[in-house]
């Protein structure tokens, strides 16, 4: 037999809030008063609240409590008591919740109503059993962390999350605990006859009964959840649970003649159940099942009782079927009012079906056989069509029943409805299980649902060939919804978007019109992602237009911002930055989504800003303008984490993480360290509080590397050099010592931001901030590189890489400042130093060829201090070992391009190549050149960006030796360039490796073509030419 | 004669007087139960000669009984009978049903007596929404027009009547009502009264039907009888329901405001009526949140009166549909058509 798995398992029995009243009653009927007196019962504000919330019409209920403040019918003496009720109601409904984030946002605002209703009315009636809701509260917040610890999305964090629903569950026992105890003293501290006519007296004291009744039941509660909130197989589980049992009976045995001691009753016999003795179990049920119906309270413990209880009895262990049948069926005929559609109702109806399904295996006659089935189908149907716990399973049940049926066509509206919806949901189960299914199931499965989505389209389709002039065309309506959505599942997403704009356009009242604009969106983004369509304007034009509608038609709804949010990630992707900016900037501040946007648009932000840094001088924005780019990154992403810290209450989320980091980012990159270390280091909260303490909201991805990254650079710019060394050390535990490319990748990441900073900050002018980062690096690099313990190969590759890159922040137009030429000759001190210690023990290096990537290394230090010969020497050494090195090839190639500056003949080595060798019979170069480069990596995607860079360097040159030459070998060279591009034009049509590679081919075209004497049009002007027909010598069209 | 013959005469003597004493038609009213023997029956009064030596004919008003229970008849008749008076309008057609073949050569009071209860249980069931107002109205405009002198007429004409303004013969539904005007108890008068004015709200003339509430209101009755008040407080629903159509929402808030909190608490029915009336009168007043929440404590608390019931269900379903609501829109349609199918307010 199909479990109900992933649900509490409390899950339909009760909660304390829900016990709450119903126990109410049964003190003060056993004390002989009434709840609420005939005068003040002009509206039935408590019978209505109640049956609000046992329908699980939370938000309804709150709705109520709001309008009753002003509503004339209900007394001030209830009025006083709304606070309590909607902190009650938020509890009851947090429970019914299934989106995580949402039950723990109302769990708080629970706690917010409780705590102004203890504070404004401390000595209420009420207040004693409000502090009981609050400990209530750390319950549920348990109970949050132990589902979310069930989502496989959640896997890396599940053991914390067990962990902290474990330490609540125990919170949560200690202050239940502690009130048993204070209400107990409470209640001795009453003489043991009151007088009747102390009616205050005795009313205090049957609210300090009702209090310490609540609080036990709380106490027993939080010991039985502490118990589910381990394995059933693990020691703590059977001695909590024990326990739990133990707290229930004695409430029983104390308070047995009221409801509360009854219902611990039922959940001691629950205890038995989940200790594995449904029998013990059962005997304990039947006593209760054994019950007056009336009053009503006692019929719902019945009912609760009654489907546990079947649940014992459609068990393996206890086997009584006709039992099940019996009770079930009796308590149907006997059910009252809407009875058979509240949790419970509907729990017996599902147990029911079961147990017909299950007593129908085992009848001999074929008859009583289908008799049963066909009961159990009806009582499945039934459930299917009320939203609860049973639902899903219900519909599984009844698709997969009605679908084994061969039926006749349908000849009504109603009837052509009425299978479609079956079809359909056979397709979202046969969809719901391909999520889970191996992969020998797959294809059966692909197979039911295809088969399914033909039914439910053709289904609906005749629905609408059916309907009469008098179909209400909200039925209608609720056809083209199935439709659009069914196009959508078949990946026809024009049909399913043009249906769903219509239905959501034209009929904008419809309870379907806001959905089906969602699959119209949804649909418009699948065609704008597909492969075939080459013209995406119409498709983005579309969703903004939807976006505008949604936000026009549901101004308070999510569906706009979650639009807007889908283009401004589009825009983003095309790297219009401008458009996914007016795109964010539709979504108020009072939306949800507001943090999420402001944290993609601050770090949008500061990307383009950082893009745009990188380009050559002339092409930089002007130096305020950039200012400005950064203050608005950088406000944009401070409002963002504001805002999300606020929401989060307290707790950190792997967003608001990550939102930090980029903010703690912006803050270095922007010589603001102290800022940036000032959220590093916030206590408690802190990300690297959060990492020392390994909270599992840093463990995702290489959370941990960027943020000791960002960490050291602050330290180092703020010249905290201990801490910084911390941070270093960190960053290699953190890595790992036994992925030392990791780790070597990492240092060269971290090298490449100093020296994007470094030439930010030249570039800016900036030179205090320029002169402390320089000057904290300098003393932290000599300070690692001079320790005589705990230097690994990857640490002083890190300093003398790290040193290079300073120099290299401070390299302009190529021409090597002093204090440039300063840091490359620490470079290439530390490299030495590294090939030297790689000489004395090659092992020292993490692989055989480690002294050939040094070399390199040290080569271009070489080229950058002006000494090539030296440079090309050490770089022939490496290639004669390994010709095919790329790194070597490559900084070869510069080195010569770098030498044609000084002897212009170095231009042609660079492209061409050069150190002629006999290899075996051949002559050839072992230097390649930019020319072989490109054409030995163009195969190959994996060198691509080596590939366009090799392509540029070969035009560059060419224009270079132009720029240098006179006459005829001037145009010559620059017309070489020029053809170069044009070439590579024909080749790469549009694409150009990318924005940043065709704007680089681009710039340089413009220089190439005015040294010419051109206008210098660009790049896509020579494409645009390329493509004419004349250029294609392609016929005119007629 | 010998003793035991003679013991056997007295023991025959006994037995006729205990048979004479058993031998009586039972008028329960609600004052007292009236034994006797029924000598005449009116639309307006049933005339009993009472039991013992008096012989005193006594005329009990029509507006007072509440069933007879006549001499000698099958013990199922008194549980058919109790059905249908309890609202267990489907047992007790089944009951009569089974009883038909039985009571052929019954007294004509009795034959009529099933008639009634019959064609009565048929119009609440086809009122509800589970049975079919046409044949339903056949059968009790066929008892109304053949037993005008029957002490059910009234009640019988007036449910003609509903059902009448069930299928919008709005027309000869307030021929009827008028029918039931001249009977001479004011609590009948103001019943008729009521009932126009609501047939002349879904007529559409919120002012003829405010005349007909006021006309209700304006009938002098005592204030203690509780049907006097129950009605009173149905014309004042009625009232908010034409101020309501006219406009005067807030006004009509107010009124029925009033009547809630003038309800007996355990009167379900009229709370239903109210909450229904607030629920109309919110939904013209566009306030849907309030307005659902009207209609929801009938729903949730007085669905065991299947008219309001069903009328609650199919505002609900709007008023879900109208709030987005889509799911809950669909139950409670689901739930409209599956008891009340045949309800004006499922259709």
């Amino acid at each position: 037999m199909r479990r109900d798995v992933g649900r509490h398992p409390t899950a339909g029995v009760s909660s304390v809030p829900a016990l709450r009243r119903r126990i109410a009653v049964g003190v003060l009927v056993a004390c002989g008063l009434a709840l609420v007196s005939p005068a003040t019962a002009a509206e039935p504000f408590r019978a209505f609240l109640d049956e609000l919330q046992r329908r699980g019409m939370y938000d309804v209920a709150l709705d109520y409590l709001h309008s009753a403040r002003t509503n004339p019918l209900i007394s001030d003496e209830l009025k006083q008591t709304i606070t309590y009720e909607e902190g009650v109601t938020l509890i009851e409904g947090a429970s019914q919740e299934r989106d995580i984030p949402k039950r723990m946002k109302s769990l708080e605002l629970a706690k917010e109503k409780l705590n102004q209703f203890v504070q404004e009315q401390p000595g209420h009636p009420l207040a004693g059993s409000a502090r009981i809701q609050l400990g209530n509260i750390l319950v549920s917040r348990a109970q949050a962390d132990l589902e979310l610890s069930r989502v496989p999305s959640q896997a890396a964090k599940k053991d914390s999350l067990v962990q902290e629903a474990r330490k609540l569950f125990a919170e949560a026992e200690k202050v239940s605990g502690e009130a048993v105890d204070l209400f107990e003293s409470q209640l001795k501290g009453f003489p043991k006859f009151i007088d009747p006519k102390e009616r205050k007296q005795i009313e205090a004291k049957d609210q300090a009964r009702l209090d310490l009744i609540q609080a036990m039941l709380l106490s027993a509660l939080a010991t039985f959840e502490h118990g589910h909130a381990y394995d059933a197989a693990a020691a703590e589980y059977k001695s909590l649970i024990d326990k739990a049992a133990t707290k229930f009976e004695n409430i029983y045995d104390r308070y047995k003649k009221l409801l509360a001691g009854l219902y611990a009753r039922m959940y001691q016999a629950r205890c038995l159940q989940d200790l594995g003795d449904p029998k013990k179990a059962l005997t304990l049920y039947g006593e209760l099942l054994i019950q007056p119906d009336d009053p009503q309270e006692f019929r719902e413990l019945k009912t609760k009782s009654l489907g546990l209880a079947m649940e014992c009895w459609n068990s393996d262990a206890v086997k009584q079927y006709e039992e099940s049948v019996t009770k079930g069926q009796a308590w149907l005929q006997s059910a009252r009012g809407n009875e058979d559609r509240t949790p419970d109702g509907l729990k017996v109806r599902w147990r029911l079906s079961q147990a017909l399904v299950l007593r129908a295996a085992g009848q001999k006659d074929g008859t009583q056989r289908d008799h049963d089935l066909r009961a159990a189908l009806e009582q499945a149907a039934a459930v299917a069509k009320s939203s609860g716990e049973f639902q899903q399973s219900a519909r599984e049940f009844v698709a997969k029943a009605r679908n084994t049926t061969s039926e006749a066509a349908p000849t009504s509206f109603a009837e052509a409805v009425e299978k479609g919806r079956i079809a359909l949901d056979t397709l979202q189960v046969a969809l719901g299980q391909l999520k889970a299914a191996p992969a020998e199931q797959a294809a059966e499965l692909n197979k039911q649902a295809d088969s399914a989505r033909a039914d439910a389209a053709r289904l609906f389709q005749l629905a609408l060939s059916l309907r009469t002039a008098d179909t209400p065309i909200e039925d209608v309506n609720q056809v083209r919804y199935y439709q659009c959505f069914v196009n959508y599942q078949a990946g026809r997403y024009y049909d399913a978007a043009v249906l769903g704009e219509f239905l959501a356009r034209r009929y904008s009242n419809s309870s379907y019109a806001r959905k089906a604009a969602q699959i119209a969106l949804a649909s418009y983004l699948a065609a704008f992602n597909a492969e075939q369509v080459a013209d995406r304007q119409f498709e983005q034009a579309q969703m903004v237009s939807i976006a505008q509608f949604l936000g026009a038609t549901w101004p308070n709804e999510s569906e706009a911002d979650e639009a807007w949010m889908i283009l401004a990630d589009l825009a983003i992707r095309a790297g219009d930055l401008d458009t996914a900016v007016k795109h964010l900037e539709n979504i108020s501040a009072e939306s949800p989504r507001r943090a999420e946007a402001d944290l993609k648009l601050g770090q949008s932000l500061w990307n383009s800003y950082l893009k745009k840094s990188r380009l050559p001088a002339e092409e930089q924005p002007q130096a305020d303008e950039q200012q400005a780019m950064v203050a608005r990154a950088q406000a944009t992403l401070e409002a963002g984490v504001k805002r999300m810290r606020e929401a989060a209450a307290g707790s950190a989320s792997f967003t608001l993480l990550s939102a930090e980091l980029s903010l703690a980012q912006i803050y270095v990159g922007s010589g603001q360290v102290e800022q940036a270390l000032r959220l590093l280091e916030m206590p408690n909260a802190g990300i690297l509080a959060l990492i020392a303490a390994k909270d599992p909201s840093t463990s995702r991805g290489n959370f941990a590397v960027e943020a000791y990254k960002v960490a050291l650079r602050a330290y180092v710019s703020a010249q905290q050099l201990d801490k910084a060394e911390q941070m270093m050390n960190a960053l290699e535990s953190a890595t790992g010592t036994s992925d030392s490319a990791m780790l070597t990748k990492i240092y060269l990441g971290l090298g490449m931001e100093l020296e994007d900073q470094v030439a930010r900050l030249r570039a800016e002018k900036n030179t205090a901030e320029l002169a402390k980062v320089l000057k904290g690096f300098e003393l932290f690099l000599d300070r690692i590189a001079a320790r005589k313990e705990g230097n690994t190969f990857n640490s002083l590759m890190w300093v003398a890489d790290t040193f290079a890159r300073l120099g290299e922040g401070l390299v302009v137009d190529n021409q090597v400042s002093p204090e440039a030429q300063a840091y490359f000759g620490k470079a290439t001190q530390t490299y030495e130093q590294i090939l030297a210690r790689l000489t004395q023990d090659p092992g020292f290096g993490p692989t055989p060829e480690s002294a050939n990537s040094v070399n390199v290394r040290m080569a271009k230090c070489e080229r950058r201090l002006g000494r090539h010969e030296a440079a090309v020497k050490r770089l022939v050494e490496v290639l004669m070992k390994k010709p095919s090195a790329l790194e070597a090839q490559i900084e070869a190639a510069y080195t010569y391009e770098d030498w044609g500056r000084l002897d212009t003949k170095y231009f042609l080595a660079a492209i061409g190549g050069a150190q002629r060798v006999r290899r075996g019979a051949e002559q050839m170069n072992l230097v390649w050149g930019w020319s072989k480069l490109a054409q030995t990596v163009q195969k190959h995607a994996q060198y691509k960006d080596i590939y366009y860079e090799a392509r540029f360097n070969v035009a560059d040159c060419y224009y270079r030796l132009g720029m240098v030459s006179q006459g005829q070998p001037r145009t010559d060279a620059l017309a070489k360039a020029e053809s170069a591009i044009n070439v590579m034009a024909r080749l790469e049509k549009s694409d150009f490796g990318g924005p940043d590679w065709f704007a680089r081919f681009d710039r340089l075209l413009r220089q190439v073509q005015r040294a010419n004497g051109g206008k210098g049009e660009g790049l896509k002007a020579l494409i645009d030419s390329l493509s004419s027909p004349v250029a294609k010598n392609e016929p005119p069209a007629p | 004669m010998t003793s035991s013959l003679k013991s056997l005469a007295v023991l025959g003597a006994f037995a006729s007087l205990v048979n004479a004493a058993s031998a009586l038609d039972q008028v329960r009213t609600t004052k007292a139960t009236v034994n006797g023997t029924v000598q005449e029956i009116t639309a307006q009064e049933i005339k009993v000669k009472k039991a013992g030596s008096s012989g005193d004919v006594v005329a009990v008003p029509v507006n007072e009984v509440i069933s007879i229970k006549f001499d000698g008849e099958d013990p199922q008749v008194n549980l058919a009978r109790s059905a249908v008076l309890d609202g267990r309008y489907e047992d007790g057609l089944r009951l009569f049903g089974e009883l038909e073949k039985k009571l052929g050569d019954a007294r004509p009071e009795l034959q009529q007596d099933l008639k009634f209860y019959q064609a009565w249980a048929a119009a609440k069931l086809a009122l509800a929404g589970s049975g079919d107002v046409g044949k339903a109205g056949a059968q009790m405009r066929e008892f109304v027009d053949g037993n005008a002198s029957s002490y059910h007429y009234f009640p019988a004409a007036e449910v003609l009547g509903d059902l009448f303004a069930a299928v919008g013969a709005y027309d000869k539904a307030l021929a009827i009502y008028d029918k039931v005007a001249a009977a001479p108890w004011p609590e009948y008068q103001m019943r008729a009264a009521v009932a126009r004015g609501r047939a002349l709200v879904l007529q559409g003339k919120p002012d003829e039907a405010l005349a007909s509430f006021n006309k209700a209101l304006d009938v002098e009755a005592p204030a203690d009888n509780p049907q006097v008040a129950a009605q009173r407080l149905a014309a004042t629903l009625g009232q908010a329901t034409c101020l309501a159509a006219t406009g005067k929402t807030d006004d009509a808030i107010k009124q029925v405001e009033g009547v809630i909190l003038a309800a007996n608490p355990e009167d379900g029915q009229l709370h239903a009526q109210a909450y229904n009336t607030l629920g109309n009168c919110l939904r013209k007043a566009s306030r849907p949140k309030d307005a659902l929440l009207a209609f929801l404590h009938v729903d949730l608390l007085y669905s065991a009166f299947p008219q309001a019931h069903a009328e609650a269900l199919a505002n609900l379903a709007e008023l879900w549909t109208e709030l987005k609501q889509a799911q809950r829109a669909q139950e409670a349609a689901a739930l409209l058509q599956e008891r009340y199918k045949n309800s004006t307010w499922a259709k």
